[in-house]
């Protein structure tokens, strides 16, 4: 396709209310960007939440009923579905991956950790990680060539069907550092904005130096030796919190150092942040921006951006999101995803909406060059759901869509490529393993090959049988 | 020698709350804008603040600097407005401004290097401007490991393995406990003239902190976690189907019952059995009240048939907290009742490979869930215990409201009550479960067992037997009220003694 026009680019580069504060934001990163950055591995993954009807991810022809039990397609040049409209400008350049099998959470409303490929291990409604999902893994390899090894923002609404962009999550369970470490999620824009950006307050935007960074360097300077002293009175269980501490501190001061050198963190990635973020979608879209923003910026190489908007039978009204549905009006997600409100339509919308962002990030991926290729060239950017292939999933079939080269490493083509699948009955039960399945697991160990990172199998071997990478997609 | 172990303890979200609001009162802010770092930091206990549960992280570490930075960007003005001296502050300026935010703070008096430190920190950053060096300080005191962790180390000789806790330990680990907030002026008062260091200068304190347990904060906390009723509020009911239900509404009236009930006699008795609840008009239905017989729109006490409530196990909160959007969720239900009242060993999770229920949406629940009972042998042992008592509570449905029908058909809520010591024996429904459950020791005893859990912060061991049985006597002993409970735990010699290390 062509490269999108920087004036193009910053003409579509808002998105919703919550952007307006953005796109300054992104149009001096996009002018800052051009002409100086070297060439790097990105990886991002955008996630949402209920699940991605598996009756209407393929093209036409394994739509529906035709979706059902069978052994491995391949299609070139496949059409998208309705629901990936907002991709057609990729289309050549993306593959659309079905039926990898993956039901090590479980399923229900939310597949935990599945979603990257480490079961849940223990108590708990998303359960403790078993082990580190695969975007940490992959952060520790070409996460190691920016301030920030990796980024996790995302948009939250539960309890009460209400979002609170004030806090900060780790108990959503989609990404997970280690065994037992689940990994933060950032829910708040503004925290967002200012670990990332600095506080955007009236210097923003003047390309002014960030003094914020040493002054907190200064400080935690001073908590270090507090923590030091402290470790010295204790033992065993008490002193490793100790060392926790200690630990967490050294690694925001390694953070806060390489973001005083990093050519984003010059005060020029600021701007007034106004919005009040008053709809979990806002939200949602705003980290979105930001995420693409630090990955231009080169803050960042890995970075995910999820909306959490169904955990623990919660539901949300997405009435900006979701229109027409057959409910007449606003529309609870949990709503839709079965019984009498069920809507195939309504949810297909949400995910419809989600492609439009980001479709908005690969734009922006794509707009700018380092080197001979695009950002988006030498990237590869995920989308997919963290439930699977339904409301209440079984983790039997999971879509998901690729996109960017990957450094010319990975196989898109425009192709739809469906792995052999179990079908379903009537009351949505699977019609019978198969031993050809592959697992998602595989995707990951594809993708390790793509970044040349090691590992070869992701998750616990048992349920479904982790294979190796996936030669198709290589 | 009773004792516990050393420790530190992180503050929870509600006690970081506390701490700041009591060093902003100290510089006359009322109050201050900034996003708590520990708030949506859950925890995988029962609990919510157990001192074992510790995790940060360098995301972790950049919230707490962010919300110390926000505090003391508003502390900073209120100071200099007190000490005109930190528009350009020496030594001597900066003295007695950081010994009063450090007390509060740290909660117990800054140590000399401790004060150095800071005072160098400001003095040589000065180039920075004041107002910035200044909130340095104030940002290393909240960032500082002495701010986040409260600490029990014990202090003093070691007698018998053993040391008591500091006075400034002390008046902490009973501030926090009995209020989820840091030591007032009262307890640094006494805690600065050696006034906590008898067992009767303890009681005192307990007393005054503890008043009646209706009132006491954490004393709610604990109800609110034990009996889990506030999850009502992560379970969606569509409103269009049930325009009655409020969650919110709902933990609220619970909350009001559950107070009353905190405050008296007989506490464990009453909140298994006790058919009162408090209504407003709009959720009379969840009761099975008819709206035009509550006319209130703010919770009002009523009383309920008999027949059909019995305690919190009946209340529509309890009942649809432990449910699925359209369904009871039996098995749930079940392992509270097996974890929470009679302390069964019973995993939190499903072994793999749980085949699903079958979808027969004529089936009956008890019909559904007989294939982990029959048809799967690693389910049976867990669902033979859990089963039986989730489906006792068949009598209502997710919503909370009183049936006699499933599926058109008969409920049966009927099972054999098992492992309970002397109250064993069939029921029939979840007042006759109730009844038994109040009358059997192992509830009485689970539930103290769970009390030490809430208010130690940490797991009974082999060693608290003692502190366990005299909280039990000290209950009874008082006619079952919580506060005796309470106050047994916090004047034993676990809480006051820490094992040297």
């Amino acid at each position: 396709m062509n490269r999108i026009h920087r004036r193009s680019l910053l003409a579509r580069a808002g998105v919703g209310a919550a952007a307006a504060w953005l796109s300054p934001l992104t149009r001096t990163l996009v002018a800052e960007a051009q002409g100086n950055l070297t060439k790097r591995q990105r990886f991002v993954m955008l996630t949402f939440s209920n699940g991605n009807d598996w009756d209407t991810v393929g093209p036409a022809a394994y739509a529906g009923s035709k979706a059902a039990f069978g052994g491995q397609v391949i299609v070139e040049n496949a059409d998208l579905p309705a629901k990936y409209a907002a991709l057609a400008p990729w289309k050549g350049r993306l593959v659309n991956v079905d039926g990898l099998v993956n039901q090590q959470g479980g399923g229900g409303h939310l597949c935990g950790y599945d979603i990257a490929c480490v079961q849940k291990a223990s108590k708990g409604d998303p359960g403790s990680p078993g082990g580190q999902t695969f975007d940490e893994h992959v952060a520790g390899v070409i996460g190691k060539g920016a301030p920030l090894p990796i980024i996790h923002l995302g948009a939250r609404t539960w309890r009460g069907g209400l979002t609170n962009p004030d806090v900060s999550v780790s108990d959503v369970g989609i990404f997970a550092r280690g065994r037992g470490q689940a990994s933060e999620i950032t829910t708040s824009p503004k925290e967002a904005y200012r670990a990332l950006f600095g506080d955007p307050g009236a210097k923003a935007g003047t390309g002014a130096p960030r003094t914020d960074l040493l002054e907190s360097r200064k400080v935690l300077d001073y908590a270090s030796e507090d923590v030091k002293r402290l470790r010295a009175q204790l033992a065993g269980a008490e002193r490793a919190k100790l060392e926790q501490y200690l630990g967490a501190v050294e690694d925001m001061q390694k953070r806060l150092f390489a973001l005083e050198t990093s050519p984003g963190a010059t005060g020029k990635c600021g701007a007034p942040l106004t919005d009040s973020f008053a709809s979990p979608e806002a939200v949602f879209a705003a980290q979105v921006e930001i995420a693409t923003a630090a990955l231009v910026c080169g803050l960042t190489n890995v970075a995910t951006v999820s909306f959490m908007g169904l955990g623990f039978g919660m539901g949300t009204v997405v009435p900006q999101v979701v229109n027409g549905s057959k409910a007449g009006g606003p529309v609870s997600l949990h709503g839709v995803g079965h019984g009498a409100l069920y809507d195939l339509r309504a949810n297909d919308q949400f995910t419809a909406h989600h492609a439009k962002l980001f479709a908005g990030m690969l734009g922006k991926l794509d707009g700018i060059k380092e080197g001979d290729q695009t950002i988006l060239e030498s990237a590869v950017a995920m989308f997919t759901s963290d439930n699977a292939e339904q409301h209440h999933a079984r983790g039997w079939r999971w879509p998901l869509v690729l996109v960017g080269e990957g450094g010319g490493k990975l196989k898109t083509g425009g192709r739809y490529v469906r792995y052999p699948t179990r079908g379903k009955t009537a009351q949505s039960v699977p019609t019978g393993a198969r031993s050809d399945q592959r697992a998602l697991g595989d995707l990951f160990s594809t993708l390790a090959v793509v970044f040349d990172t090691p590992g070869t199998s992701w998750g616990k071997d048992g349920l479904e049988a982790t294979r190796g990478p996936l030669t198709e997609l290589l | 020698m009773e004792s516990s172990a050393p420790r530190v303890w992180r503050l929870s979200a509600l006690q970081y709350d506390n701490v700041v609001k009591s060093v902003l009162a100290h510089a006359g802010v009322a109050k201050a804008i900034y996003t708590n770092p520990i708030a949506g930091l859950t925890t995988r206990e029962r609990f919510s603040n157990m001192a074992g549960d510790f995790q940060l992280s360098a995301e972790g570490v950049d919230r707490l600097g962010a919300a110390a930075k926000d505090v003391a960007r508003q502390l900073v003005p209120a100071l200099q407005a007190k000490a005109a001296c930190l528009g350009n502050p020496d030594a001597a300026c900066l003295k007695p401004v950081l010994e009063g935010i450090g007390l509060r703070a740290f909660r117990r008096p800054l140590a000399a290097e401790e004060l150095t430190r800071l005072t160098q920190l400001v003095t040589g950053n000065l180039a920075l401007g004041a107002p910035t060096a200044v909130g340095l300080a104030i940002r290393a005191l909240l960032v500082s490991p002495h701010f986040l962790l409260r600490q029990e180390l014990g202090a003093g000789p070691v007698e018998n393995g053993r040391r008591r806790l500091s006075s400034y330990e002390l008046a902490s680990a009973l501030a926090f406990t009995l209020t989820d907030a840091p030591p007032d002026d009262t307890l640094l008062m006494l805690a600065a003239s050696n006034g906590l260091a008898t067992s009767a200068d303890v009681a005192a304190q307990v007393g005054r902190l503890l008043k009646g347990a209706g009132e006491s904060p954490t004393a709610a906390r604990f109800a609110r976690e034990y009996f889990r009723y506030p999850q009502t509020e992560r379970i969606f009911k569509d409103p269009k189907d049930y325009p009655f239900h409020s969650p919110n509404n709902l933990i609220q009236e619970t909350d009001l019952w559950m107070k009353e009930l905190l405050g008296g006699k007989d506490f464990l008795r009453n909140v298994l059995t006790a058919n009162t609840a408090y209504v407003r008009k709009s959720g009379a239905p969840s009761y099975n009240l008819e709206p035009a017989t509550v006319t209130s729109t703010t919770p009002t006490k009523v009383t309920l048939p008999a027949v059909q409530r019995a305690g919190i196990l009946t209340q529509p909160s309890f009942l649809s907290a432990f449910s699925e959007s359209e369904s009871n969720d039996v098995i749930n239900r079940g392992r509270f009742i097996g974890q929470s009242l009679l302390c069964l060993a019973l995993p939190d999770t499903a072994p793999e490979n749980v085949p699903p229920l079958r979808e027969d949406p004529k089936a009956t629940m008890r019909e559904l869930l007989a294939v982990h009972r029959t048809s799967v042998p690693s389910c049976k042992a867990c669902h033979d215990l859990m089963d039986p008592l989730g489906l006792g509570l068949e009598a209502f449905d997710h919503v909370g409201r009183f049936r006699t029908t499933e599926q058109g058909r008969p409920v049966d809520a009927t099972g054999i009550l098992m492992a309970t010591g002397n109250a064993d024996g069939p029921f029939d429904g979840a007042v006759q479960l109730a009844q038994r459950l109040a009358g059997s020791p192992t509830v009485e005893g689970c539930f103290v067992r769970h009390g030490f859990r809430f208010w130690f912060g940490r797991d009974e061991v082999r060693g608290d037997a003692c502190v366990l049985a005299k909280g039990l006597a000290a209950s009874r002993a008082a006619g079952g009220e919580l506060t005796a409970l309470i106050a047994a735990f916090v004047t034993s010699d676990a809480f006051l003694y820490r094992s040297s290390l």
